[in-house]
């Protein structure tokens, strides 16, 4: 195992910070020099990764062996991780934008907050977040309706609105609580929402599940009632409940399914009267 | 600035209008043209031994500019990350694959040796964007072709059978708002597509108009040639993407056979992208090609000619005026889905589309494109067009002449392609080899002819000194043989030469220039255009949402804007 | 005196063209056909201007010469690195263009009034498409109206006259053959003149949709209310809705602006959709600014993006939330900032408007605004449409030429202009440190 540090200089730009360049994939047989000289850019300007971090340590020949560290929060950066097929990145502090977009393999370790689009159009591998994270976390890019496909995001705290949106595998799970419309358009996968929800919980879904154990808001009218389960399975987790099970999104011809948990949720008493 | 005079010298020239096949000789251009002999101590001097020579590319119909390129545009961002292109000391910065950004636009063709693009269907009421759209697309001359078959004027004329009035109304159109030719896209059809209705066979009548489409059709081709403009009536059929409609195109051509009169070689009706419109079959489970029944008919008439619509199995963007077929397409394929309706006029459509190999429909579609290309015998009655975005993006334009060039390329994507269709089509029968000579009719000389453009399409004295140079040796590649290296040398031109001016240097655009904007300035008589003012002043109002003086676009809004002025008949 | 025919004016989005401006000496004395707010832009364009180029020297500012604040603004442009261009949507598209070009060449961010107004709608657009079509159409044939979070009355005050409820087509006889239906969250002048008004609760609008279309595919609705409206009138609406002939749903901010924004977009384009399928339906917004169309149609074809259009990797990016100017500024991420005829500082949040004061600000602008008194550099411009030329777009993307009927005073020149001057400064600039 081999470990390279990005430790964060001191007055970072407060620009944004395009480090797409910081992977096991880019990073792999380079000397702690040649990674200093990878292109960033901050904001319009091209630079390096040196004008930005002190790199110390000792690469691998190979990504799968190689683990970065970033040491500062850097809320402006920008797509670190995006693309990677193996190895790991540690984050100790905040991150910013598109943090693992694009993933395919490998693991990511944000012992922070993560911005919006954490997990972008994400294929495999796994993400964990140990603070909050932003909107649209593993959502799609505009236009293009494919969100997150496989992998798996783990959320300690809470996360924005759209997680998951045209998310068609893979799991995602968030501790806290879930910003508005989780699981939009989704096609398929599953998301796991420990806290509480304002509500459009699965908007438009067409497939896939949501298990949602804390409150949310009046369900949509395009999910019905199926059965209360005493427990939800949510990949290979039993998830004690009881909880409601609805269909839907009916408006959208959607076959997803809601799992919503019953006593926290009383004011969902009405539907018994459809069982 | 005066261009300089250039010497092409040693270059491999083929010019089919000039029955140039091949040559090894020098080509001069002074002032923007092409020209006998130039000082050469004076002229820049470029070395063209072992590349071909060829008048640069005419692109008779593509989707380039416009209201309904530009939601198409808007519909797309994931269409265009795939493709970012930064800005250069002499380019813009752009965007886009099958719906790319303007400036992009006039450099990709212009890196491919094209030099002239005509964008085939318009709204007249949105010409103004339109043609703003065309002034930011450098590098290519350009023309808009506005849209008439559902055109209320139009509908009415017919009705009363005013045909002259008709054909005075068709002048007034293409002079107010700058157009070049007429398009009819499923006539009729739209019209009723706005009330939710669909596209109609020909002798349906137009709901509340109480014409038919075969009067619109055989109506509107009476009056473009009586006005003698120089590209004759193209157009989109009705039926268009439907099993079996390969009918009703025929119905469609043979509806003017008459118009044409005795056989003057002049054709009087353009039947476009065909593909879409020359299927067999009942369903789509037996959907079959019909490119046999419309070779048949071409290769027996002279008053047609027409141009393909090839697919490219690639992720692309239909779009065209025919709402209601795009309609259907959203309907099968669950796909993203835009209409945009335009008043006392035409509508729009517009859905993103993967053609796969795999998929049965697609490639019956591949293979329609391909035989129909190979089954008709005169290259003059044949364009090469994808069109773009519909079929495929214009920059696969290569791979398709390399297809027609190569069995053999042909026959490695048809093992690939649907097993079930691959053994319905009589493609890989099909021994024909387009020359080189017959690939460069279909994408310049054949295009330039039918559009009326003198100057463009050959390298004779006084053409337009439009011109590609591509790094093509044939004693080092045979197309037929070696396809890849021929789509490659197609692909980006070592010189393209737009009036004159060196502005493609190895495949890189090296000068930006605006190009000009051509559109028909047709003179009828002083009585028939009052007549027909009259007639516009007292129905617009109530037509249109905006005041005519502001429908009628004026020149200075337009960048080179080139009237091309024709005497009619009426 | 003069008379001017067709002139457009240029307020909201419905660009109606057919004002005659009486022109005498330089001053227009009256202007016909138009609004209330139409008028009252033809007739006092002329109060509150701004007299000069202003700099600030010293920590104040102070009157300058044009050259000079030209000077300061390339200045401020070319030492960021990451400057933004907001505003252009009360510009014509001429300057449209030359702001690109600009914001290429400094390698900015370049947004405009759409991101907080309709701006949330094309998001929708990506990803469902919309099925629309040109005002006429709905003069012609709707029988049906239905006004979403808008209210024409008092923002679009001919929309009715002109394009839709009361107007006059060729099949519809005015508002006898038509029925207007408002959803609001309060009875909006507009909705007092409807056949039928839905009153939902605040920020509801998805959930009502939502059970429009469940209703339509007729899924039973395991509710009471949703939105505050009992199940059985939505199911009465979605009958309404599938039995016209033709039917429009007109949104504005009430929709684009509230809980879900872009969603609740996604959500009436889909139910446009959907309707399709049963009878003949568009959809379009309401749009206010009388250019905000032609900014988005402008920036779309020359970048392939209608706003929020990033240039700092040298080549066009977008992605609303990344690459918009609110969000950017919320992040802290610009370092100057060109305003040109909007007023951020007054209508963003306050702690936006904070953040914006923070780095250089330069606002272009024909009046004082809240803005222009905090920018560091301020030029006045002239009004397109009045004393200007240039093309605008209306709400439903129809082209329309912009006149000048009077001449702007002396030195005021217009957006276009002005920009072109900063570029040709910025490319000086660039030269010489390049
Ligand atoms: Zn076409």
């Amino acid at each position: 195992m081999a470990d390279i540090t990005l430790t964060a200089k001191a007055n970072p730009p407060f620009q944004p910070l395009d480090l797409r360049e910081i992977s096991p994939d880019n990073f792999a047989g380079k000397t702690p020099e040649q990674i200093a000289s990878l292109p960033i850019w901050i904001g319009n300007h091209p630079s390096t990764l040196g004008a930005v971090f002190d790199v110390k340590g000792e690469t691998s020949a190979t990504p799968q062996d190689l683990t970065i560290t970033i040491e500062g929060g850097l809320p402006n950066s920008r797509r670190i991780g995006a693309k990677m097929t193996a190895g790991k990145i540690i984050i100790n502090g905040q991150t910013g934008i598109y943090a693992g977009a694009e993933m395919k393999n490998g693991q990511i370790i944000v012992n922070g907050d993560a911005g919006e689009w954490a997990g972008l159009a994400m294929k495999g591998g796994s993400i964990e977040i140990t603070g909050n994270a932003g909107n649209f976390l593993g959502a799609a890019y505009r236009g293009a309706r494919s969100g997150m496909k496989g992998g798996i995001i783990v959320v300690k705290g809470n996360a924005g609105s759209e997680a998951a949106a045209w998310m068609s595998g893979g799991l995602i799970k968030i501790s806290g609580d879930a910003g508005l419309m989780p699981g939009i358009h989704m096609t398929g996968g599953s998301i796991l929402i420990g806290g509480n929800c304002p509500g459009r919980v699965g908007a438009s879904m067409t497939g896939g599940k949501i298990a949602v154990v804390g409150k949310t808001d009046d369900l949509l009218a395009g999910f019905q009632i199926e059965e209360i389960k005493d427990k939800a399975k949510i990949e290979n987790d039993k998830i004690p409940g009881p909880f409601y099970a609805f269909s839907g999104d009916n408006a959208e011809a959607g076959t997803g399914k809601l799992f919503i948990h019953k006593e926290k949720n009383p004011h969902l008493a009405g539907y018994e009267a459809f069982l | 600035m005066t261009p300089q005079n250039i010497i092409i010298k040693n270059g491999t020239v083929f010019d089919p209008v000039n029955r140039i096949d091949g040559e090894v000789m020098d080509i001069a251009v002074s002032n923007g043209k092409i020209v006998e002999r130039v000082n050469e101590s004076s002229a820049i001097v470029i070395d063209a031994s072992g590349k071909v020579v060829l008048a640069g590319g005419v692109d008779i119909h593509s989707h380039i500019a416009g209201p309904k390129v530009n939601m198409g545009r808007i519909l797309r961002p994931e269409d265009h990350y795939r493709n970012l292109k930064p800005k250069t000391a002499v380019k813009r910065s752009g965007v886009g694959t099958s719906c790319p950004s303007t400036f992009t636009t006039g450099y990709d063709y212009s890196e491919m040796g094209y030099t002239t693009v005509f964008e085939p269907a318009n709204p007249p009421l949105k010409m103004l964007h339109v043609i703003d759209e065309l002034n930011d697309t450098p590098m290519l001359d350009k023309a808009c072709y506005p849209l008439f078959g559902n055109n209320w004027h139009v509908m009415e004329y017919l009705k009363d059978n005013r045909h002259d009035e008709l054909a005075a109304y068709v002048a007034w159109m293409l002079k107010s708002v700058k157009g070049y030719a007429v398009k009819l896209v499923n006539p009729g059809g739209v019209e009723n597509w706005k009330w939710g209705g669909e596209t109609t066979p020909l002798d349906e009548p137009v709901k509340h108009f109480d014409v038919t489409p075969r009067q619109i059709i055989q109506g509107m081709c009476n009056a473009v040639k009586r006005l003698n403009l120089p590209h004759q009536m193209h157009i989109h059929a009705n039926m268009l993407g439907t099993p079996g409609n390969y009918e009703t195109a025929l119905e469609t051509l043979d509806s003017v056979r008459q118009i044409a009169g005795a056989n003057d070689g002049k054709p009087v009706i353009h039947l476009t992208h065909v593909q879409f419109n020359i299927y067999g079959g009942t369903n789509w489970m037996n959907l079959s090609s019909g490119a046999e029944h419309l070779a048949k008919y071409i290769n027996n008439h002279n008053h047609a000619s027409i141009d393909i619509g090839q697919i490219v199995f690639s992720d692309t963007t239909t779009m065209t005026a025919d709402g209601p077929f795009e309609f259907k397409l959203q309907g099968m394929t669950g796909a993203r889905w835009i209409n945009g309706d335009i008043e006392a006029e035409t509508g729009c459509g517009i859905v993103p589309i993967h053609y796969k190999k795999s998929n049965y429909v697609h490639a019956i579609m591949w293979i329609t494109g391909l035989e129909a290309s190979l089954m008709i015998d005169d290259p003059w009655k044949v364009c090469m067009t994808t069109d773009h975005p519909n079929g495929g993006y214009f920059t696969t334009y290569p791979r398709v002449m390399a297809w027609l060039m190569s069995k053999k390329a042909r026959q490695k994507l048809t093992n690939k392609v649907n097993k079930r269709a691959r053994s319905k089509t009589a493609l890989e029968s099909l021994d024909r080899e387009y020359t080189f000579s017959e690939v460069l009719i279909s994408t310049r000389a054949g295009t330039a002819r039918l559009l009326g453009l003198k100057n463009k399409g050959h390298l004779g004295v006084g053409a337009d000194a439009d011109i590609a140079i591509h790094d093509l040796d044939f004693r080092k590649i045979d197309p037929s043989t070696t396809p890849r290296k021929f789509r490659k040398a197609m692909q980006k031109a070592v010189y393209t030469i737009k009036d004159g001016e060196i502005v493609v240097k190895d495949g890189e655009v090296v000068k930006s220039v605006p190009g000009r904007i051509y559109w028909a300035d047709a003179k009828v008589s002083d009585d028939l255009a009052r007549t027909v003012e009259t007639d516009l002043r007292q129905k617009f109002q109530d037509y249109y949402t905006v005041q005519m003086s502001n429908y009628i676009i004026a020149e200075k809004h337009i960048v080179n804007s080139t009237p091309v002025r024709v005497n009619a008949e009426v | 005196m003069q008379t001017y025919q067709d002139v457009v004016c240029t307020v909201c989005g419905c660009l109606c063209d057919d004002i005659e401006v009486d022109v005498d000496g330089n001053k227009v004395m009256k202007a016909r056909n138009a609004c209330a707010m139409g008028t009252s832009k033809f007739l006092s364009y002329t109060h509150d201007r701004i007299e000069t180029p202003m700099v600030r020297k010293n920590g104040s500012t102070q009157p300058a010469n044009l050259d000079e604040a030209v000077t300061k603004v390339a200045e401020m442009l070319v030492n960021a690195k990451y400057p933004a261009i907001y505003g252009l949507a009360l510009s014509s598209c001429e300057a449209v263009k030359v702001a690109i070009e600009l914001t290429e060449e400094v390698g900015g961010v370049m947004d405009n009034q759409s991101v907080v107004c309709h701006g949330p709608g094309v998001l929708g657009l990506h990803e469902i498409g919309v099925s629309t079509c040109s005002l006429g159409e709905i003069k012609h044939r709707a029988d049906l109206i239905i006004c979403w979070g808008c209210n024409p009355d008092e923002a679009h005050p001919r929309h009715f006259e002109r394009y839709s409820y009361t107007a006059k087509g060729r099949w519809r006889n005015g508002k006898a053959d038509r029925k207007l239906v408002v959803v609001d969250v309060r009875q909006t002048s507009t909705a007092r003149k409807a056949d039928k008004f839905v009153q939902i609760d605040q920020g509801k609008d998805y959930e009502l949709v939502n059970a429009l279309r469940t209703a339509l595919r007729n899924e039973q609705i395991q509710q009471e209310k949703v939105a505050g409206v009992p199940v059985e009138d939505i199911e009465e609406l979605a009958e309404l809705l599938r039995n016209a002939e033709f039917g429009v749903i007109l949104f504005g901010l009430g929709v684009t602006q509230t809980v879900g924004k872009g969603r609740n977009i996604d959500g009436l384009f889909s139910l446009t959709r959907d309707l399709n399928k049963y009878t003949k339906f568009q959809i379009m917004p309401a749009r206010g600014h009388f250019n905000v169309n032609g900014v988005n149609e402008v920036s779309a074809w020359q970048t392939g993006f209608p706003y929020g259009i990033d240039f700092s990797h040298g080549y066009p990016w977008y992605n609303p939330g990344e690459t918009t100017v609110t969000d950017i500024v919320r992040r802290g991420e610009n370092d100057a900032m060109l305003v040109i005829a909007s007023d951020p500082i007054a209508h963003f949040p306050k702690d936006l408007a904070n953040r914006i004061r923070k780095s250089p600000l330069a606002a272009i602008d024909p009046v004082h605004s809240v803005t222009t008194l905090v920018a560091d550099v301020v030029i006045p411009s002239a009004f397109a449409g009045i004393e200007c030329e240039g093309i605008a777009y209306r709400m439903d993307g129809v082209a329309l030429p912009l006149k000048k009927v009077v001449e702007p005073s002396q030195g005021v020149l217009s957006d276009e202009d002005i920009l072109k001057k900063i570029l040709g400064k910025v490319r000086e600039l660039k030269g010489r440190s390049g």
